[in-house]
């Protein structure tokens, strides 16, 4: 079986939680990552500057009601990305279970 | 949440819990439905004094339309500001009333220009059905998918009536069941939303 490594990238629970709120959504502000994430703005505003340099999702600065509001979505490179991961992450959970129910074999 | 490597379990229960607060998001303040449920109300029942010669109208009741159209692209743009995340579904949503208010200018155009009548009517209340159904089942809100059920119910009646003008009651007594009615409930529930978050 051939494994890949987990992507460092999205292998960190803020950023995989950033990925997977704007894999179901359009577009999110902001502070509804945050609330949904129960981050706090500085460790947030970390990871998506992160995640935007890695080109996984893409941030949009603009003025609203002369308040600044920031706008956050996934780009095809961070859906692949977290494809990729998801799929990573399947294989190795099916060996762990392989490896359990053959250690369980070998007692019986 | 802390910036640290954590098992393939709890990455997975991490993108579950995650994907299902998205999907959990619905904004609808329930002003659209208000809006156009009240107004459809007027129009039709002044739509029907106005034939039964039991007032006079200078202009066509249904031009106040117009001005309702006018309205809701004022809200809407209030609202899509206060929106905090556009979801998939939104765009179903714009999509499938686009294309129920495109039908329904057709109809009322063709209608008025080929003098069909009062049969107009009855077709009316099977357009207003579908979106009203589609919107009940995208958001699992049961008035919306009740609502679109009594406008089909309604059409039936409104044909048995044979077209007649009493038909524009009809009309709006389905604008009140498939979107005033409704409109509370979603207003009662996004200010008891908005209460809760404050």
């Amino acid at each position: 079986m051939d494994f890949k490594e987990l992507d460092p990238i999205l292998h960190a629970p803020l950023r995989l939680a950033v990925v997977s709120l704007l894999l179901s959504v359009k577009e999110a502000e902001f502070t509804f990552i945050r609330e949904k994430t129960n981050s706090t703005a500085g460790n947030l505003s970390v990871q998506i500057t992160k995640l935007k340099d890695a080109g996984y999702i893409e941030v949009i600065k603009q003025f609203n009601n002369n308040y600044p509001q920031t706008t956050c979505k996934i780009t095809p490179k961070g859906l692949e990305a977290f494809e990729n991961y998801f799929k990573a992450l399947q294989s190795y959970m099916r060996l762990g279970e392989e490896n359990s129910s053959k250690n369980q074999e070998l007692r019986t | 949440m802390e910036d640290q490597n954590f098992s393939n379990e709890e990455s997975l229960q991490l993108i579950t819990k995650m994907i299902n607060q998205a999907k959990n998001y619905y904004y609808d303040s329930g002003l659209g439905a208000l809006l156009w449920g009240f107004t459809n109300l007027i129009c039709f029942v002044l739509a029907y004094l106005r034939d039964t010669k039991k007032i006079e109208f200078p202009f066509d009741p249904f031009l106040l339309m117009i001005i309702t159209f006018g309205v809701q692209v004022y809200f809407d743009r209030k609202e899509n500001k206060i929106k905090k995340a556009v979801n998939y579904l939104d765009d179903v949503h714009k999509y499938v009333w686009t294309a129920f208010g495109i039908s329904v200018l057709v109809l009322t155009i063709a209608g008025g220009f080929t003098n069909v009548g009062y049969v107009v009517l009855p077709v009316l209340l099977i357009l207003f059905g579908i979106p009203t159904f589609i919107s009940g089942c995208i958001n699992k809100f049961t008035p919306f998918i009740i609502g679109g059920i009594s406008c089909w119910i309604l059409s039936i009646l409104a044909f048995l009536n044979n077209a007649h003008y009493s038909g524009y009651l009809i009309v709006a007594a389905g604008a009140v069941i498939a979107w005033i009615i409704p409109g509370f409930i979603l207003r009662a529930r996004f200010k008891k939303q908005i209460g809760q978050n404050q």
